[in-house]
């Protein structure tokens, strides 16, 4: 039998968007209806990133080469002793080699509810070599040992680039839930006065509305594959409205992660907007007479 | 909405002294208002948060690698920007008194030139009188404005001697009161006056997105970019990391 997380609602954060713990508790203590967390992932060894700029939105979609900037594990348990958060936490873990995943979710896991496993930044910092580049033939083998590590459900998180049908097979007998998926491409934004790339890390991971399509389609392909074998799927890429999240619904996922549309919102607007897009799917469950469950994976076609 | 960079041409540099420059930009960001900032970026360099001192104007402290790089640029060099970003000073409901130290009178300049009628007094808190930006302007706003303007020197080379502290005035809450500086002079002063509910003050944190997505910004939860720069002291006194705690570029919270 596979784990599965009970969120109310089904709506969380994208992993590196809000990111910190005091951020989440700001929220709760605003209102905010988010239906778990999901903190910034932890890696094996702390790094900077790149330099600004790291995010680039011309208006149709954004760009982040952030490339994972990571504090260390002690500092991430300080903030997770002194967390008032009430809703789950879902940890998300980087790394390089299967060992790093094992050890951070050792040390880690009493604090979260279950593990995204972050294996799909197409990011990398600027002079490094490779980051979580040519990661399809390790997924598999980071992925498996993981069953035996931790008691919580395991969400792998992929990537639209890469060939996500295979690795889907190859690891659906090892996980909860897959994640669908990590930003596209990277892409390249460029200035024509200083015809210099715009993002510090020169290309970045695109992700808002002109993303959906892609991950739409992934997100079903997937759904084909995992519901067989009681495996879930989260829903990342492009959710601003309470439709994307119906429609993503319909394509297969059950939880949904919110990030790129959270831009410019301050806390309250933040507030507000969340907790209006699940009263609208609800109402949408209503006028449709159908029940969420129902709704899953429906697709007629 | 985007957030695509303007590229504008550098018209004018001010030297105020060593560690102090203000750029006057060939476009003017007419949306601005005074407290607000633009990611100032430098291609191939960084990009960082600074505060608008007029709608056409950005004053730069000298303080690390990205600063010591805009200090080499010269009239006429190119410069790029995105924003205005953030919330700034609150509009007017009562006269303000206003308080600035170190750089942060930059900005204030930007809030009394806009909102010269109902400035009441304003307070600035130097080192010395090198230290003091825009001294000539401050001094002809209130002359014409009828402003009150006190200015403490800590080596007394101008002003009064002493701290912006040290005023023995009583504050009442008939007027608001704005203040701009280095975060252990915001505490000091906003303990003086001691009318948190309309006393307005600017926090800064390391920024990278500046679109409120990232969280590196956070103080006690509050995102800078989006949810200040300029806050309600009524909050801020209340937060643990005011005068505390700040997040390094690895997202660490370390002491200040």
């Amino acid at each position: 039998m596979n784990k599965h997380l009970t969120l109310n609602p089904p709506i969380v954060n994208a992993c590196g968007i809000l990111s910190y713990l005091d951020v989440f508790e700001r929220l709760e203590k605003t209102g905010a209806n988010f239906g778990a967390w999901v903190p910034k992932s932890i890696g094996p060894f702390e790094k900077q990133g790149n330099p600004n700029p790291t995010i680039y939105n011309d208006g149709n979609v954004m760009l982040n080469a952030f490339a994972l900037p990571t504090h260390s594990i002690q500092s991430w348990i300080n903030e997770f002793e002194n967390t008032k958060l009430k809703k789950p936490i879902i940890g998300s873990v980087w790394g390089t080699k299967p060992e790093d995943y094992q050890n951070i979710i050792k040390k880690v896991d009493k604090y979260v509810e279950a593990w995204e496993i972050n294996v799909s930044c197409p990011n990398k910092e600027v002079g490094e070599k490779s980051l979580m580049e040519s990661m399809t033939e390790k997924i598999k083998d980071i992925i498996t040992p993981l069953r035996n590590t931790t008691q919580k459900p395991i969400i792998a998180k992929l990537s639209p680039n890469e060939d996500y049908i295979t690795i889907t097979k190859s690891i659906i007998d090892h996980v909860d839930y897959v994640a669908c998926g990590n930003t596209l491409g990277p892409g390249l934004a460029i200035d024509i006065y200083s015809k210099k790339p715009i993002l510090a890390g020169f290309a970045g991971g695109m992700s808002g509305d002109a993303i959906k399509p892609k991950t739409m389609k992934m997100v079903n392909d997937i759904y084909k594959i995992a519901s067989k074998k009681d495996v879930k799927i989260i829903a990342y890429g492009g959710i601003s409205k309470w439709q994307d999240i119906v429609e993503y619904a319909i394509a297969g996922a059950s939880i949904f992660g919110v990030g790129t549309a959270l831009m410019h919102k301050d806390t309250e607007q933040i507030t507000e907007y969340i907790n209006k897009m699940w009263t609208s799917v609800e109402n949408y469950l209503k006028e449709e007479n159908t029940s969420f469950d129902k709704l899953v994976g429906c697709l007629d076609g | 909405m985007d957030d695509k960079y303007k590229c504008t041409k550098i018209k004018e540099i001010i030297t105020h002294n060593e560690f102090n420059k203000t750029f006057v930009l060939d476009h003017s960001f007419d949306e601005a208002y005074p407290g607000q900032f633009a990611m100032v970026w430098l291609p191939g360099i960084d990009e960082k948060p600074i505060s608008f001192s007029a709608q056409n104007e950005i004053t730069i402290k000298k303080i690390g690698p990205f600063t010591k790089k805009a200090f080499e640029l010269k009239e006429g060099d190119k410069i790029w920007l995105r924003g205005p970003y953030g919330k700034g000073y609150k509009a007017l409901d009562k006269p303000y008194y206003v308080f600035g130290g170190g750089c942060g009178i930059a900005p204030l300049k930007f809030f009394i030139k806009k909102n010269k009628a109902t400035i009441k007094t304003v307070y600035l808190g130097c080192r010395s009188k090198t230290d003091i930006l825009f001294l000539d302007d401050f001094i002809k706003l209130a002359e014409k404005n009828n402003i009150e303007l006190t200015i403490f020197t800590e080596d007394g080379s101008f002003g009064k001697k002493g701290m912006i502290t040290d005023t023995d005035e009583e504050f009442s809450d008939k007027y608001n009161y704005a203040i701009c500086g280095p975060e252990m002079m915001i505490k000091a002063v906003a303990e003086k006056i001691n009318i948190p509910k309309q006393t307005y003050v600017s926090i800064e944190r390391y920024m990278k997105c500046a679109v409120g997505l990232c969280g590196e910004c956070s103080f006690s939860g509050y995102r800078v970019c989006v949810d200040g720069p300029v806050f309600s002291y009524d909050i801020v006194k209340k937060l643990p990391h005011f005068g505390s705690k700040r997040r390094t570029k690895t997202g660490e919270l370390i002491d200040m």
